[in-house]
């Protein structure tokens, strides 16, 4: 994961004006859209999420000390907002699994089918616990990093990945036989 | 990293929103800000109004308390007034009293012979 530069650059010229705000969505469209994305893998409620991210982030642009804590900001709002959002549609018991395809860039060849069985595991796995998975996996967050965002102690971080992990592992092998041959039966 | 890591790597791999994304963010943003400036002018308006209804208050306030002062300062002088009055009758009386008994005195006829 590239490092941003320590400093105010970008938001000070965001502060005075909206283009410059427009270029900082640019820079982070990706970051936090995919975020919310590999959460509820659903195309309108990441979008939803990660206007409504951005809108917070306008509101409290002036709060924002640096260009990386900007992109911490981003995280940290972003997986705050996913957790709610989940618990306000767990009372609603609304479908999250998104049928329509993903219309964005796919940077390579991808096995669609083993990626959707990957998918709906991961999707399987409780918040806090993808939160840990997609913010080690998609961005590349070192587990102090993961602490920050998600505000919990890098041991607890520690044991939810591993956690994580465990439960996918055994599910994970099977997976390209799942996707190919259908479910495995015990 | 292992092998289902790598492929956990890949399926989480970051995307792109759709391209419209932005211009829609930007909507968001301005319409906000108009929003915002709206609400601040009828905050700035309410604000305005609830400090001229503030001194407003204030002014009648004083304006009563002085009204007041003045009223009870009159009322004062007036009982103030009327005892002395009250006080110069009695005295005024006293002393034609007195007039009197010294006329009388002096009127009355006196014996032969007495030395004043």
């Amino acid at each position: 994961m590239q490092e941003l530069p320590a400093s105010r650059e970008l938001v000070d010229r965001a502060l005075l004006d909206q283009e410059a705000f427009a270029e900082l969505v640019e820079k982070h469209k990706a970051m936090v859209y995919s975020l919310v994305y590999n959460f509820f893998h659903n195309r309108s409620i990441a979008e939803d999420i990660a206007q409504d991210a951005y809108l917070d982030l306008y509101r409290n642009l002036d709060r924002i000390e640096s260009d990386k804590h900007l992109a911490f900001w981003l995280r940290q709002t972003v997986t705050r907002k996913c957790i709610d959002w989940s618990r306000r549609q767990k009372h609603r018991r609304c479908q999250p699994l998104d049928e329509a395809p993903e219309p964005g860039v796919e940077p390579r060849e991808r096995d669609l089918m083993l990626e959707s069985a990957l998918a709906a595991k991961v999707a399987a796995l409780p918040e806090k616990m993808r939160l840990v998975v997609i913010l080690r996996f998609q961005e590349d967050l070192k587990l102090t990093e993961i602490a920050e965002t998600l505000d919990v102690p890098v041991n607890t971080v520690k044991t939810t990945l591993r956690r994580a992990l465990d439960r996918l592992r055994p599910k994970v092998s099977h997976l390209a036989e799942e996707a190919r041959y259908g479910p495995i039966r015990a | 990293m292992d092998q289902y890591e790598l492929e956990l790597k890949r399926m989480l791999a970051r995307r792109e929103p759709a391209s419209d994304f932005t211009s829609r963010v930007m909507e968001q943003v301005r319409r906000y800000s108009t929003d915002e400036k709206r609400e601040q002018k009828v905050i700035t308006f309410q604000a305005r109004s609830r400090r001229v209804w503030r001194w407003a208050a204030v002014g009648a306030l004083a304006a009563s308390l002085t009204l007041a002062v003045v009223v009870e300062q009159r009322r004062n002088n007036r009982r103030q007034a009327e005892v002395a009055e009250a006080q110069l009758y009695e005295t005024l009386m006293l002393v034609g009293e007195k007039m009197n008994q010294a006329r009388t005195e002096i009127r009355r006829p006196r014996p032969e012979g007495v030395v004043q």
